[in-house]
């Protein structure tokens, strides 16, 4: 018996087809947009596989790279993210079969010193960047603490429950019209609050 | 950039875009660069939310660096429409002719059938015989849908007796009143209105004409 689809899921799948038809012709802004869509959700699942940060980082990029020479092969039937994440196990999956067969040819090359085998396992991780990224989140963070009630309430719905305009619309007896628009304020505010701290950010 | 798109960029982060929005989306990225990054900035808020990583934007420059000094990253180019436009531009002459003449050839078919059509339908909605009855109807006929007979029949030279005695097994014909062509037409305008709204949003608002041109019939459009 088929499962019945929800709308939301139709929307979903709508918004990232229109983004994945045009990259198909060319449009890179598209694609851009894919990327920054699912960067953190695809690194979080790769840091999994991969500890190395570095190595987490070449596997993303080269996911991404892949998909976008594939990108005539998606036909649609599943949803992006399940096609994006195929590709990204497989890419990690050959990566770490490499790195494996690289340690291996080290350990009998009898001049390679400890040194230059630390070189290869080593984290290439940028310190400065991490403790960046976490000054950034709890920026993010500070600043949805201090949003009023209902925006606050409207975005943890969405974004920590997952919820839908509708569901949200429902729980919190107004129009979907109004969630959006208290979603969209949340976001901006969070934005323009952080974007003054942190001057030059990709923010 | 506007209220409106921040707006829309924001729905389609949590893919509540409408298709309209989204289009223009991507019609306005590309000469507002800014937009990418408030995309950024709304998937960075919900990452930090979720607990995900936060990826700075030197991943999206390394990603198109590669695709670009990549010969094989570029296979897209080949896409459907570009191989629509190059076989038509070099199908040579010799077989290119054909097509044309088979084109003409169906026009010239289809000419054909609608004219013998036209013939047949006047010959039964107004024999010769009657023709003060119809033009002595009260009602004008503003439209007439001639439809085809279904079964195989005979029809005399004269025309006169083989109507009269077969008309009532004849479906050919129906008088169209004045509101089944307000129905049809609203029926056609439909769908064009909602491709033209659908154009005028991506392709800014230079052209409303058509809009405007409907808000002044009688009837709300549906």
């Amino acid at each position: 018996m088929m499962q019945p689809v929800s709308p939301i899921q139709t929307l979903e799948a709508d918004n990232d087809q229109l983004l994945v038809d045009r990259a198909r012709l060319g449009d890179r802004h598209a694609f851009d947009l894919l990327v920054l869509k699912y960067q953190s959700r695809l690194l979080t699942l790769v840091t999994r596989l991969l500890p190395n940060q570095s190595d987490a980082l070449d596997v993303l990029q080269d996911t991404f790279v892949k998909a976008y020479r594939s990108l005539n092969t998606f036909r649609g039937e599943s949803a992006f993210y399940t096609w994006l994440y195929r590709i990204a196990v497989n890419t990690a999956k050959n990566h770490m079969a490499s790195r494996q067969k690289e340690s291996r040819d080290l350990s009998m090359d009898d001049d390679q010193t400890d040194a230059d085998q630390y070189a290869v396992f080593q984290d290439l991780g940028s310190p400065d960047a991490e403790a960046g990224a976490e000054q950034l989140q709890g920026a993010i963070l500070d600043a949805i603490e201090r949003l009023p009630e209902d925006l606050r309430q409207a975005l943890t719905l969405r974004e920590l429950e997952g919820l839908s305009y509708e569901e949200i619309a429902q729980a919190m007896h107004c129009p979907i019209g109004t969630v959006r628009s208290r979603i969209f304020r949340a976001r901006d505010q969070v934005i323009h609050e952080v974007s003054e701290r942190f001057p030059g950010t990709f923010l | 950039m506007t209220d409106t798109l921040r707006n829309s960029l924001s729905a389609l982060v949590d893919q509540e875009a409408t298709e309209f929005e989204a289009r223009k989306i991507l019609d306005s990225v590309k000469t507002k660069p800014e937009m990418k990054s408030y995309f950024a900035s709304c998937q960075a808020v919900r990452s930090t939310l979720r607990g995900e990583p936060l990826v700075g934007a030197s991943l999206l420059d390394r990603i198109n660096a590669e695709i670009d000094g990549c010969a094989d990253a570029q296979p897209i180019l080949a896409s459907p429409k570009a191989e629509v436009e190059t076989h038509v531009t070099f199908l040579p002459a010799r077989e290119a002719l054909p097509n044309r003449f088979a084109a003409l050839t169906g026009q010239l078919a289809v000419a054909a059938s609608i004219a013998f059509a036209i013939v047949i339908g006047v010959k039964v909605v107004a024999p010769m015989d009657a023709q003060p009855v119809v033009a002595s109807q009260q009602e004008p006929l503003e439209f007439i849908q001639f439809q085809m007979p279904v079964q195989k029949e005979t029809v005399s030279v004269d025309g006169v007796s083989s109507a009269a005695t077969e008309q009532s097994s004849r479906p050919v014909a129906r008088i169209l009143t004045e509101n089944d062509m307000k129905q049809m037409v609203s029926a056609r305008l439909s769908p064009y209105l909602i491709r033209h709204a659908e154009n005028t949003a991506v392709i800014g608002d230079t052209s409303v004409l058509p809009l405007a041109r409907i808000m002044g019939r009688d009837e709300p459009i549906q």
